[in-house]
């Protein structure tokens, strides 16, 4: 498909489809037979409820097996404050969703530092403990038996009883779910929930509060699941601790993976598992006299095939769909010639002070010494070449500097103040980026990779990014974007970063380091993979960001561009600091070459 | 509580603990070959208990049924795979045709030890073909991934047990019936065959690991696949293997808990988890440490039960996240190289 074709007819058409939709949305209940409007109630809901599952396991990578006991704590917090306490209907939803927003902030805080398998496991331990108390806490809700004070909702007289009316409830909910997440999966937040996904330790060095950002789309998920819970109470009038247990978390779950990462993803795999509760029900009435079993079985067959034959779910076909991409818009200068303004933040005094300082830095893994008492100093407008053979302790110096790692002794100084043991976002903010050795790229976009490198200049958290605000910092994170991808020469904007060939992606890398406005660099490696060409206009590129006042290190097997672009060099071997340079001296270094080239050699 | 109640909530709490602890042993073996966790290890429990029960009193021979659909779908996965088209009627055949034998024949009443044999070869080949049908295809997927498959498999084999069995509970005759009284302390003989039973397995798994050929072949596949499979190991042989015999220990510990508790289609997941906390007490790493935390947690449900009677479960579920965290925190403060 030619989208540049396509480009000034789709805007119109997708309007015209949008609208039309809206349409078949609000007239729905009133097309199909009564019954189908209960259908429609129960996929709104759950729908709503998965959505926001689909930000948490779908785009932050965590996932959740007691997401139902949040969509329980709703459903009681609203009915029983309204039916015990006399609350406001109306006000007990809200009330509902903040006691499960509340809930998910406190259990999140422990489980978060958990990652993986673990953090699923222990929101299953969590939805068992959460069902157990439902059940146990009988004076409030009733145990075993249920609770039925439910009141009736009821607007200027309206009630909201019949399934007809009240779907317009559910439609509110599932649709502010679903706009809302689209808006944050754009945002400068929502990016950054998107990179830690495929790498904590890349997002954090671009500035991202990774454990912040874990616990906010942890606690909206709750807030989601809270108020499609209080929804449901008021939907069914009775509620029961077996609507919120185990099986009810994995339902969900199971809606979140048909759906896959899309914003749509929730409200579809919601729509497909109704229908097939629905058709289950039919087709196979009380098969062995045990109500809801088949279900069971098919609910288990269904997410053990998602997984086998589309581990993303439904989510490439949405996409087709519904795009979301970010387009570069207009007045992106696209010129390789002179930036409008410095790409660094990096400020032009040469000399004086070191701005990064490495003092006797040593790092420890059990037995082996990686980094021993290493010690150097990095100026304003100067490139340092960190060099040594394969296993000699630079990236491992890397991630010590960058924050990454903590050292077990020494100090790191940056601009002068100490910032030994600060995490890697912190020490982002105060002006250091840097690229991987293996390449760590974002699963998004080129464009949006960049973007992401912005994070620690523009502002927009959650909030913003939910409620689609915040276009200004978007414009400006788009412009640097597009400045840094011309300055390495990447052009291919809106290609998936990962499906680059590798030289490319280093490239890219380099640029999302840039987009942060770095006052030091620390590039890993950043010509393996490089053809030629691309090795030349990469030194040329280097030089330029000296020129401009950027301080680099450059950690580089490639000796031709090291001794060439680097002002001096810091030879390591088994951790330790072998020599210490300019390039000249440092090639001529019987000590250096004898670890390069072996005993005989020197 | 006197002496008498604490050693009485002793005894039954190690010998639940030894159940907890085989659960613990099935889950470490899986997790080290494959790297899954597996949420459904409770299943292989409740199918390994309640199909001895049907073997010996007459109802559904379930783990049976359960054994030729898996064992069809893995052979017609094998021809298909090979794409050996022609050959596709056989295992169905095959299949249709020990489905017809197992409701053809007249209800089973074996003696208990037959019963439970049966019992459990079937759930260890229902393991390795679920291994084979369900986790091999994705070898390479992450973690969650597998986490999602299992969590699947779980609901699928629980709804499978109440289609089989309905909701009744179940006894299972013990094999020696009675009690040895020492003193006022009253200990069954089922729960020193627990103890014994579990002891003798640990003592097998130990010969199995050290002494033989592919016992080593397993342990080289969990600690380094890539290296295991140069020295012609092959991983997805080594899953199979760990999933038969995980499976299989879990079956030994479903008809070893049947006389004393009753059995139930929903069994499996509360003794999955108290079996998954025992094992990342133990570091979820070694085979000893699974059973020392199996047995810990067996305790010490026995002494949050007397104490909270309502919230016993409760706080051992709650317990996984501590532990949890203490295991994460331990790991990072050792500081491992990312």
């Amino acid at each position: 498909m030619t989208r540049s074709a396509s480009g000034a007819v789709a805007p119109a058409l997708r309007l015209a489809a949008a609208g039309l939709g809206a349409l078949a949305l609000l007239a729905l209940p009133w097309l199909l037979p009564p019954f189908y409007a209960n259908l429609l109630c129960f996929t709104a809901i759950y729908g709503g409820v998965a959505t926001g599952l689909i930000l948490l396991t779908g785009y932050a990578g965590l996932v959740s097996l007691g997401q139902a006991a949040f969509y329980g704590i709703g459903a009681y917090g609203a009915v029983v404050l309204a039916g015990s306490y006399g609350v406001d209907p109306w006000l007990s939803i809200l009330l509902g969703a903040l006691m499960s927003a509340a809930a998910a902030y406190l259990v999140g805080l422990p489980i978060l530092r958990l990652s993986g398998h673990y953090l699923a496991l222990a929101t299953l331990a969590w939805g068992v403990v959460a069902a157990i108390l439902f059940t146990q806490l009988a004076p409030i809700t009733g145990g075993p038996n249920g609770y039925t004070h439910v009141p009736v909702l009821s607007l200027f007289g309206v009630a909201f009883i019949d399934p007809q009316r009240f779907y317009y409830l559910t439609l509110i909910f599932a649709v502010l779910a679903v706009a809302s997440l689209a808006a944050l999966v754009r945002s400068r937040a929502g990016r950054a929930v998107r990179a830690m996904r495929t790498s904590e330790a890349a997002a954090a060095s671009m500035g991202v509060e990774v454990g912040r950002l874990k616990l906010q789309a942890f606690v909206l998920a709750g807030a989601l699941a809270g108020l499609g819970g209080a929804l449901f109470a008021y939907f069914i009038a009775f509620i029961s601790p077996s609507a919120f247990d185990l099986g009810a978390s994995i339902r969900l779950l199971t809606m979140a993976m048909i759906g896959g990462a899309h914003p749509l993803g929730g409200v579809v795999g919601a729509a497909v598992v109704t229908l097939l509760d629905d058709v289950l029900q039919n087709v196979i009435p009380n098969a062995g006299g045990q109500g809801g079993l088949v279900q069971v079985i098919a609910y288990g067959g269904i997410l053990v095939a998602v997984m086998l034959v589309s581990p993303r779910g439904l989510q490439p076909l949405l996409s087709r769909l519904w795009g979301l991409r970010v387009r570069a818009g207009p007045g992106t200068p696209t010129d390789t010639g002179a930036p409008a303004d410095r790409t660094s933040a990096a400020g032009s005094e040469g000399g004086g002070a070191p701005r990064l300082e490495v003092r006797d830095l040593g790092r420890r893994f059990g037995g082996l010494q990686a980094v021993d008492r290493l010690s150097f100093g990095l100026r304003g407008g100067e490139i340092l070449g960190l060099i040594g053979p394969n296993g000699a302790g630079k990236t491992t110096a890397f991630n010590v500097i960058s924050g990454l790692i903590p050292p077990s002794a020494g100090r790191v100084l940056l601009d002068g103040h100490d910032v030994t043991g600060r995490g890697p976002e912190r020490i982002a903010r105060l002006g250091l980026s840097r690229t991987f050795q293996n390449t760590a790229l974002f699963d998004m976009s080129v464009l949006e990779n960049v973007m992401t490198g912005c994070y620690v200049h523009t502002r927009g958290g959650v909030w913003t990014g939910l409620l689609g605000l915040g276009g200004t910092d978007e414009t400006r994170a788009r412009r640097e974007a597009a400045r840094c991808l011309a300055r390495v020469g990447v052009d291919a904007f809106q290609a998936r970063a990962q499906a680059l060939p590798v030289g490319r992606q280093r490239l890219v890398e380099v640029a999302r380091a840039l987009a942060s406005r770095p006052r030091v660099l620390l590039l890993d490696e950043p010509a393996a993979g490089l053809r030629h060409a691309e090795k030349l206009e990469l030194a040329a590129l280097l030089r330029s960001l000296k020129e401009e006042g950027l301080a680099i290190l450059l950690v580089e097997h490639d000796m031709d561009l090291v001794m060439t672009v680097a002002d001096r060099l810091v030879v390591m071997n088994y951790g330790t600091t072998l020599a210490e340079g300019v390039p000249e001296q440092v090639r001529r270094d019987p000590e250096v070459i004898r670890a390069y080239l072996g005993l005989d050699a020197a | 509580m006197t002496i008498g109640t604490a050693l009485f909530l002793l005894v039954n709490g190690l010998t639940n603990g030894a159940i907890y602890a085989l659960l613990g042993l099935g889950i470490v073996l899986i997790y080290n070959v494959t790297r899954v966790i597996n949420i459904a290890q409770g299943e292989f429990v409740m199918l390994g208990a309640l199909t001895a029960v049907g073997l010996s009193t007459g109802r559904a021979a379930g783990g049976l049924t359960l054994a030729v659909l898996a064992g069809t779908a893995w052979a017609l996965v094998a021809l298909l795979g090979r794409r050996r088209w022609r050959w596709v009627w056989l295992p169905l055949a095959g299949g249709a045709g020990l489905w017809w034998l197992l409701g053809a024949l007249p209800p089973w009443h074996l003696p208990p030890l037959p019963a439970a044999l049966v019992a459990v070869a079937a759930v260890a080949f229902v393991g390795a073909a679920l291994y084979r049908l369900t986790v091999q295809p994705v070898a390479g997927a992450g973690e969650v991934v597998f986490l999602i498959i299992t969590t699947g498999l779980y609901l699928g084999l629980q709804g499978l047990g109440l289609l089989f069995w309905g909701p009744g509970s179940y006894s299972f005759p013990s094999v020696h019936a009675g009690n040895i009284h020492a003193g006022n302390v009253r200990v069954s003989y089922q729960s020193v065959l627990v103890l014994l039973a579990t002891l003798l397995i640990l003592a097998l798994l130990w010969l199995f690991f050290e002494r033989t050929l592919f016992g080593k072949a397993l342990r080289a596949a969990a600690m380094n696949r890539a290296g295991a499979r140069l020295v012609g190991i092959s991983p997805s042989r080594a899953g199979l293997v760990a999933f038969a015999i995980s499976a299989g220990l879990s079956a030994v510990a479903g008809v070893l808990i049947a006389p004393l508790t009753y059995a139930t289609y929903d069994m499996g997941l509360s003794l999955g988890l108290k079996g998954f906390v025992g094992a990342v007490v133990g570091g979820l790493a070694g085979y000893p440490g699974a059973v020392l935390g199996g047995l810990a947690v067996g305790v010490l449900e026995a002494f949050a039960a007397y104490g909270t009677s309502a919230y016993g479960e409760a706080i051992v579920y709650g317990l996984i996240v501590p532990v949890l965290l203490l295991r994460v925190l331990a790991i990072r403060r050792r500081g491992v190289a990312p």
